[in-house]
């Protein structure tokens, strides 16, 4: 179930809050049940067959956390290693068997067949999770064991399918505490309007980036270097929009019931280099990633060779995490590649003493980190890496720069200024263009120009881990809007609702459910 | 206590608003009635002209065609949606009331489907026109059969009812409904179903007739080029399209409704390209079995009543001159581009199928009504008519040519029937 869709929010969602709230006044037990049961139907809705892998994958962790939890000494270390070793199979074994073998087949000239294993939804999240409650069980962060809890914790329908990525200690002590069982006006109030904003985000803005990305990576016609940074920039703002859209929208639901869910998204392509970019990206996988495996790795304490070679084995491997292809592996060594680079020219620019503080700097800065996102979103995106190659090159202005003819007419004056610059007219696909860069320049604008929902919300605590200085200081001037609970927001937040429904006539999944 | 009546009173307003709204707009759709599904207002300079959907435009016509009842029943995809007007004289006429139920990009799969649901409304036609196009026929004959597409069912099959009452789609076209009722541009849809395409006219205007073929030419060459050059599948000696108009043929005989199968009359230069792209001959065995076809019902279906019309070929009409690059001011008569063909030459197919009296003298062999017996003959006709195609307009075949050459050199390693989606069905702009 989708939650774009009118049976998730004019049926389940209702459904779910009422049988919430009404079985809460009686037993905190029996409504955390109901909860969990709500969150198996909708994964169920999605996938019966895997119900009973999710379940097995919950049964497992919870017995071996408190095998962890409840040992000592090298019985403790050995029942971690076996728990995440079974994770980590588990999850190699739907996602990675097949480019195994056929990197096998590549590499020894072998004809293994291809097992064509399906991926489980959801399953890249939820045994993260996991993984996660393991360490911190191992590290005897966990003090609550109630299995009921337990199973909420890992199918909690808002972040069970795409995130976020949760810890079981900030969640634990919500679902102990008395006031999440209490239908508050206040939280509906609230968790109605990050939802409506997320909507939006999805299908008002994302849904209609969607069919020019979608044009532009699947066309194999080579293309000058406007059409290409058209088609790359849509698909750089369809993500943004799609998966922090997603995140709003987990964090709007979440907050109705009562549970406040970590920020996942603040502002990325406002970060003024690549290091902050990953701490406004996709928050909790960076969050995960820091913690389980640079951290363990040695992080930055073992000299700057070391920190390198960990930023980039982090990244590698959060690449592959996407899924199991080079263009994932490519994708991730840019990432890692840009760190090292932004990590060693911050010292250089640290010994310097460069004015890198000042706004021309920032500007800049926002600039070519967010040029280099795009560059690395390509592969991220494109269906082969011949064809990433591509779409780079014409990026770079290697296929010239063409427009189409039909906008030629419209261009009088312009017209012998361009031909003299080499610009070239192609026939067709006008429309396209015209309407790809349109919704490019919206994407933008509300991007670098509008307040994010962390800011908006302000006033209320709209995320778990919401601090008012989150995000470092202002790259750039937004227009200033902060929610308030009176009329005008309400007739505000119910136009935008309005639209949203209109548009859910044909419900879009989330890109990050592939995942 | 005073921030829980805020907040209280935030939801009490938003839900009002929001109720307001879907109110509004469900009102605003109705009345104005973008698809002509409720019928209640009807004032010319209000709301008389609709425009052309864009979304569930096969459950739009058939809702048309069911309220209409027709006798005769245009099917087929965009050539028969923009080149064959029911508000014909040949049809009015003969007072015989039409409905054009072609459905762009669009094979006979969904003919089959439509005939079949109106069958079912008790609206079997008396006279059915279908276009079939070769190239909604072609694939790999060793390619494994895609499981069959299940009509949505229950509620899911009642979702376009929402959505044409309910949705941005439905509410912007009751907006632009107000708004085209002056505008000779407007893409439009007649109460008959037919596509008047006058927003190419738009485009005729400002880019001219060269670029528009221009532009369909390109896309044929890729498009050609990458198909596969096959018409059945080896395993089974059929298809799901076969299957398709078999069903359909035979459901039309059971319905006692006389017949009439149309081969597109492609322009010369699409016929050139067919050439180049080593297509043809696929073309001439795709047109025996379509007489197999026939045969087979008529062996099954003694009474039935059914008749393939060739109206392919290199005939004057099919090889209409393309205006020269830059020329603003010389349009065509008969085709839009090289796939489609204007209301114009549909009149004069709809003249050799009814033969009307009156009707204007058709150039000979435009509409050959093809059988076994006179296949040679055709294909002579053919001939002969491209030798004098070509000697009229050399120019339009060399730069078929080039223009298939340019694809082929720009992508020498991909060998034919790649996955390219042949359906030219859908419209250029």
């Amino acid at each position: 179930m989708l939650f774009n869709s009118f049976s998730f929010i004019l049926l389940f969602l209702p459904i779910t809050a009422l049988g919430y709230f009404a079985l809460a006044r009686h037993s905190q037990v029996l409504a955390a049940g109901w909860l969990a049961a709500a969150s198996l139907f909708f994964y169920g809705w999605w996938s019966v067959e895997y119900i009973p892998l999710l379940l097995a994958s919950i049964g497992f962790n919870y017995l071996a956390g408190r095998r962890i939890g409840h040992g000592d000494g090298p019985a403790k270390l050995r029942w971690l290693a076996l728990a995440v070793t079974a994770n980590l199979l588990l999850l190699c074994y739907f996602k990675y068997a097949d480019f195994f073998i056929s990197g096998v087949n590549a590499i020894g000239g072998t004809e293994w067949p291809l097992w064509h294993v399906v991926l489980p939804i959801g399953i890249s999240f939820y045994t993260f999770t996991q993984i996660a409650f393991l360490v911190d069980t191992y590290q005897g962060k966990v003090k609550e064991y109630r299995f009921v809890h337990y199973l909420l914790f890992i199918t909690y329908f808002p972040h069970l399918i795409a995130g976020p990525v949760l810890h079981h200690a900030e969640m634990m002590p919500q679902f102990e505490r008395k006031e999440s069982y209490r239908l508050s006006a206040a939280n509906v109030a609230i968790g109605l309007s990050i939802f409506a904003i997320g909507l939006a985000k999805k299908v008002l803005i994302a849904d209609n980036l969607s069919p020019h990305a979608n044009f532009f990576f699947n066309q194999s016609d080579p293309q000058g270097l406007l059409v290409a940074w058209g088609g790359v920039l849509a698909y750089a703002f369809q993500l943004y929009f799609d998966f922090s859209g997603y995140s709003d929208m987990a964090i709007g639901i979440s907050r109705i019931f009562g549970i406040r869910l970590p920020l996942n998204f603040d502002s990325p392509y406002k970060s003024v280099n690549i290091i902050e970019f990953w701490r406004r990206w996709h928050m909790t996988l960076s969050r995960f990633l820091r913690d389980y495996l640079y951290i363990p790795l040695g992080g930055g304490r073992r000299g700057n060779v070391r920190r390198y070679l960990n930023l980039m084995l982090t990244m590698l491997l959060g690449g592959l995490w996407h899924g199991a292809g080079w263009n994932f592996a490519v994708w991730g060594m840019l990432h890692g590649a840009y760190l090292m680079i932004n990590h060693a020219w911050a010292a250089l620019a640290a010994r310097l003493r460069l004015p890198t503080g000042a706004l021309s700097w920032r500007l800049a800065g926002v600039a070519l980190t967010f040029a280099a996102v795009c560059f690395a979103w390509v592969f991220f995106r494109a269906t082969d890496f011949s064809r990433a190659v591509t779409i780079v090159t014409a990026m770079c202005g290697n296929d010239g720069v063409e427009l189409p003819e039909s906008l030629a007419a419209h261009l009088h004056a312009l017209r012998p200024v361009l031909d003299k610059l080499g610009v070239t007219f192609y026939v067709g696909g006008g429309t396209r263009f015209v309407q790809t860069w349109l919704w490019v320049l919206v994407g933008a604008a509300i991007c670098f120009t509008m307040p994010n929902t962390r800011q908006i919300m302000r006033r209320y605590e709209p995320a778990l881990d919401y601090r008012a200085t989150q995000g470092g200081s202002p790259t750039l001037p937004s227009v200033p809007l902060a929610w308030l609970p009176n009329r005008r927001w309400a007739v505000v937040v119910s136009v935008l609702m309005l639209a949203c429904l209109l548009s859910l006539g044909r419900p879009a999944e989330f890109l990050y459910f592939q995942f | 206590m005073g921030e829980d009546r805020s907040y209280a009173g935030f939801i009490k307003w938003m839900a009002a608003s929001l109720l307001a709204g879907v109110l509004l707009t469900v009102l605003f759709v109705v009345v104005v009635d973008p698809y002509r599904l409720f019928r209640l207002v009807d004032i010319a300079g209000f709301n008389a002209v609709k425009p052309r959907p864009d979304h569930y435009q096969s459950e739009i016509k058939l809702a048309g065609a069911r309220a209409l009842r027709p006798a005769v029943v245009l099917m087929g995809n965009s050539r028969v949606d923009v080149g064959i007007d029911p508000d014909s004289r040949q049809l009015g006429g003969a007072k015989r009331s039409a409905y054009n139920l072609a459905i762009p990009g669009t094979g006979v799969g969904t003919s089959r489907e439509q005939f079949d649901r109106l069958r079912a409304a008790g609206a079997a036609p008396s006279t059915l026109l279908l276009g079939v196009d070769f190239f909604d026929f072609l694939l790999d004959p060793n390619s494994a059969e895609a499981p069959a597409k299940k009509p949505p069912a229950g509620l899911a099959g009642l979702r376009w009812k929402v959505d044409t009452v309910f949705s941005l789609n439905a509410l912007l076209d009751a907006a632009k409904t107000l708004r085209i009722q002056n505008d000779p541009d407007a893409g439009t849809m007649t109460g008959r179903g037919f596509n008047p395409l006058f927003d190419y006219l738009r485009f005729a205007r400002q880019d001219g007739y060269y670029s528009i073929f221009l532009q369909r030419a390109q896309e044929n060459a890729r498009n050609f080029s990458l198909a596969p050059h096959g018409i059945v599948r080896t395993r089974s000696d059929s298809s799901a399209e076969w299957r398709d108009l078999g069903g359909l043929l035979d459901a039309a005989a059971r319905e006692k409704t006389e017949t009439h199968l149309l081969i597109y009359p492609y322009h010369a230069q699409l016929m050139a390209m067919l050439e180049q792209t080593g297509l043809w001959p696929v073309f001439e065995q795709w047109k025996l079995r379509l007489l197999r076809e026939v045969a087979r019902l008529n062996a099954a279906h003694p009474e039935a009543r059914v008749v393939l019309w060739d109206f392919s070929g290199y005939g004057a009409l099919q090889c209409e001159a393309i205006p020269a690059k830059g020329d603003l001011v010389h349009g065509t008569r008969w085709y839009w581009e090289s796939g489609h063909f204007k209301s114009a030459l549909g009149e004069r197919m709809l003249e050799r199928v009814f033969g009307a009296a009156g009707a204007e003298p058709q150039p000979e062999g435009f509409g050959y009504r093809l059988d076994a017996a006179n296949w040679n003959e055709n294909r002579d006709r053919i001939a002969r008519e491209r030798r004098a195609c070509l000697a009229a307009e050399p120019a339009m075949f060399r730069d078929a040519a080039a223009i298939v050459a340019a694809f082929q050199a720009r992508h020498p390693n991909k060998p034919n029937g790649v996955s390219a989606d042949i359906r030219t069905g859908a419209l250029p702009y």
